[in-house]
């Protein structure tokens, strides 16, 4: 048995340390934030059931970091605080997700062979499939390729059969056919039926805070009767360097929150998995000698560039019937044909989703207007009867323009927190102008009385903060190898969104734990030799 | 010529009266079973006054939201709301003269009335927030959906079929 350091307790880091477990090692998983209690009832209490204005901080969730621990300084042109988006807490922001996950197209592997933009992925999805298998079944997917002509293909049927679209999608996908848009189902991180101890779903249609566990939480991995004891959990706990011993990782040096001194930890392998921008940070705050002088696999110095976010642009249909949107939760339909657009060279594609949820504009905060009666409120809420809210979550490529560095401010321990450099490209530009025009497409196909894309500068990461440190075949194009091993140094591995090399137009997270079972077994197996 | 607010507003009360009862029972149950908070109640004459109120304020006969358990839990939970809660009972009953369970006696426009007059009464801003505003929020969220037409609210167990049948509560047409 051997120790393996792994650093970041979300979904990367918990599937790494649940199959390491699996495969006889001893597992120490450092997490920054707290752990909050799964099956997640009192976020859903204080979230949704009983929250109107502000709850105090000790029913935030995850609660608030203390002061100097979780920071971050943004410039360029993404609107949202990036800060806000990094969830610290055991599970990460899978405590907090809509749990959409189809496995990314074979053809998204090689974007530079194919389309000429972006870099070559150092893995073939051929590669990964038999991975994204064993994912899906460790997450528990409900999904199925049987009405999607775009899905990539796969070996083995999805654990779980698909939610099926609902009475108001049926109506719309059929008129999206007559129209020539295939629209299909979704696959989904929450369980249809009973699996491995997690109720079926009972449609709460709030998927992001689950109050029974249907939509998979990280954190059902670490319940007592699933998690092994070869797994310690280190919570609240900030890992400020990882200790290198000539080229070969050694451990990691934490400082307790609330404690007093750093502390030591030795083990024989050390991962991080603690997300696009604190493992780039950690990587240069781990500055050691000859290559690693600039920071642990920073000899070309990409480590921190090719940032990528998820670009997701909103928009809203409004209809002349009633759409009665909010009866179910994440998107139930959803569309992968515009992911391959004609001409792909100079943009991206994108995936359609038509969102069942009501307008949160309408919505939210409605009761905290001053002077709002009843009747008010009931007016201003039924013009969303008649609204579908549709997303297209577009691809992107790095450009100079995306990186994070560490010119920020210090954090409690003198160390500096990351500062993140963001500009859209000509080829988002160009992307965002197609996809205004598939925004038209599916409004003039649904007979929709308008159409409103939301301005470009409105884009969102949906939290998928990609990147920095980047995949490769060797240390000159990039940080790591396809397993995550770190180009120059023994026993350091990368694991998670941080290593890809380009931003996917669908979403991430599937092809992240795929990856991190892909890892784990190699740490496996170099442990055992 | 009837304006649109009021086709709105006769809507509204077409899509109230047309909650089926049994529907209403299954709603009111599912709505809070799922997660009551623990701990401190509140007594039962305040808690009482509370949702006549909220009745009174939102105009619906019958209450299908969680507001008990709502009220329940910012009791326990936030600071000084349960002296908050205990403070406007304590101005209901001091209005009326009487005991505070005769306010649900009261005829709605007499109720109205009333809590008019303690929303204008010099501590009446202490109330403002912490329960009209909050109870109409709670509204929003919960029996408004009943009356647009919605078999159930966000954040409600509706069954995982539920969504895949059309409306059989269409208040709004």
């Amino acid at each position: 048995m051997k120790r393996v350091a792994i650093v970041g307790a979300g979904i990367v880091g918990t599937a790494l340390a649940h199959h390491l477990a699996l495969a006889g090692h001893q597992v120490d998983l450092f997490e920054n934030g707290p752990e909050t209690p799964y099956p997640q009832v009192p976020q859903y209490q204080a979230e949704v059931l009983y929250a109107n204005f502000s709850n105090p901080p000790a029913e935030h969730f995850p609660p608030a970091l203390p002061p100097g621990i979780k920071g971050l300084t943004q410039s360029g042109d993404y609107q949202h605080v990036i800060n806000d988006e990094r969830t610290m807490c055991v599970g990460g922001q899978a405590t907090r997700w809509f749990g959409i996950t189809p496995r990314i197209h074979p053809e998204s592997f090689k974007p530079k062979t194919l389309y000429g933009f972006g870099v070559d992925w150092p893995l073939t999805y051929s590669e990964l499939e038999a991975y994204y298998g064993l994912a899906e079944t460790y997450i528990g997917i409900s999904g199925s390729n049987d009405d999607n002509p775009f899905a990539a293909y796969r070996s083995k049927p999805y654990p779980l059969p698909e939610f099926e679209i609902s009475s108001q999608d049926a109506v719309l996908a059929a008129q999206l056919r007559d129209a020539g848009i295939i629209t299909h189902t979704t696959p989904q991180a929450r369980v249809r039926q009973y699996y491995d101890g997690r109720p079926a779903c009972q449609n709460f249609g709030v998927c992001e805070t689950c109050p029974v566990g249907a939509r998979y939480n990280p954190a059902h991995h670490l319940t007592p009767d699933r998690r092994s004891p070869s797994i310690t959990l280190h919570t609240n706990c900030l890992v400020r360097r990882i200790i290198l011993e000539g080229d070969t990782g050694k451990g990691v040096a934490y400082h307790p929150q609330h404690g007093d001194r750093e502390v030591e930890h030795r083990a024989d392998a050390v991962i991080l998995a603690a997300g696009a921008i604190e493992t780039a940070r950690l990587l240069l705050l781990s500055r050691a000698g000859g290559i690693h002088r600039n920071g642990l696999g920073n000899a070309a110095g990409l480590v921190g560039r090719n940032l990528g976010f998820h670009h997701v642009w909103w928009g809203e249909l409004t209809f002349e019937g009633l759409m009665m949107p909010g009866r179910a939760g994440p998107p139930t339909l959803m569309s992968h044909q515009f992911t391959r657009p004609e001409g792909k060279r100079n943009y991206g594609g994108a995936t359609v989703e038509l969102f069942d949820t009501f307008p949160s504009r309408l919505f939210d905060g409605l009761g905290r207007r001053e002077n709002l009666d009843r009747t008010q409120i009931m007016e201003t809420l039924l013009p969303g009867l008649r609204k579908r809210t549709l997303t297209m979550n577009a691809e992107t490529i790095p450009s100079d323009d995306k990186y994070l560095d560490l010119s920020g401010p210090k954090d409690r321990f003198g160390d500096p927190f990351a500062s993140v450099t963001y500009r859209l490209n000509d080829f988002d530009h160009e992307t965002y102008r197609r996809v205004g025009g598939v925004a038209k497409q599916v409004a003039g196909a649904l007979g929709a009385q308008d159409v409103e894309v939301f301005p470009i500068e409105q884009f969102w990461s949906a939290h998928h903060h990609l990147g920095t440190c980047r995949m490769g075949a060797n240390g000159r194009d990039s940080v790591v190898d396809s397993f995550g091993a770190i180009h120059g140094a023994r026993g350091l591995y990368v694991c998670g969104g941080s290593t890809f090399p380009t931003v996917t137009p669908l979403q991430p997270t599937l092809t992240m734990v795929a990856m991190a079972i892909r890892t784990a077994a190699r740490v496996a197996e170099e442990l055992n030799a | 010529m009837p304006s649109r607010r009021q086709v709105s507003r006769g809507l509204i009360l077409l899509a109230g009266l047309a909650l089926a009862p049994a529907l209403r029972s299954d709603l009111s149950n599912a709505g809070s079973a799922m997660a009551k908070p623990a701990g401190e109640t509140l007594d039962e004459n305040t808690l009482s006054v509370l949702l006549v109120t909220a009745r009174t304020i939102t105009a619906l006969p019958v209450l299908y939201g969680p507001y008990a358990d709502y009220y329940a839990y910012q009791a326990e939970k936030r600071p000084g709301r349960m002296d908050i809660y205990k403070a406007f009972a304590t101005a209901v009953r001091r209005d009326m003269g009487r005991t505070a369970s005769d306010f649900a006696a009261l005829a709605e426009s007499e109720r109205s009335a009333l809590i008019r007059r303690i929303r204008q009464s010099a501590a009446g801003w202490a109330f403002e927030t912490a329960i009209f505003r909050e109870t109409l929020a709670l509204f929003a969220k919960t029996d408004a959906w009943l009356l647009l037409g919605y078999d159930a609210w966000p954040g409600q167990a509706r069954g995982l079929e539920s969504y895949r049948l059309p409306l059989s509560n269409r208040g709004v047409s």
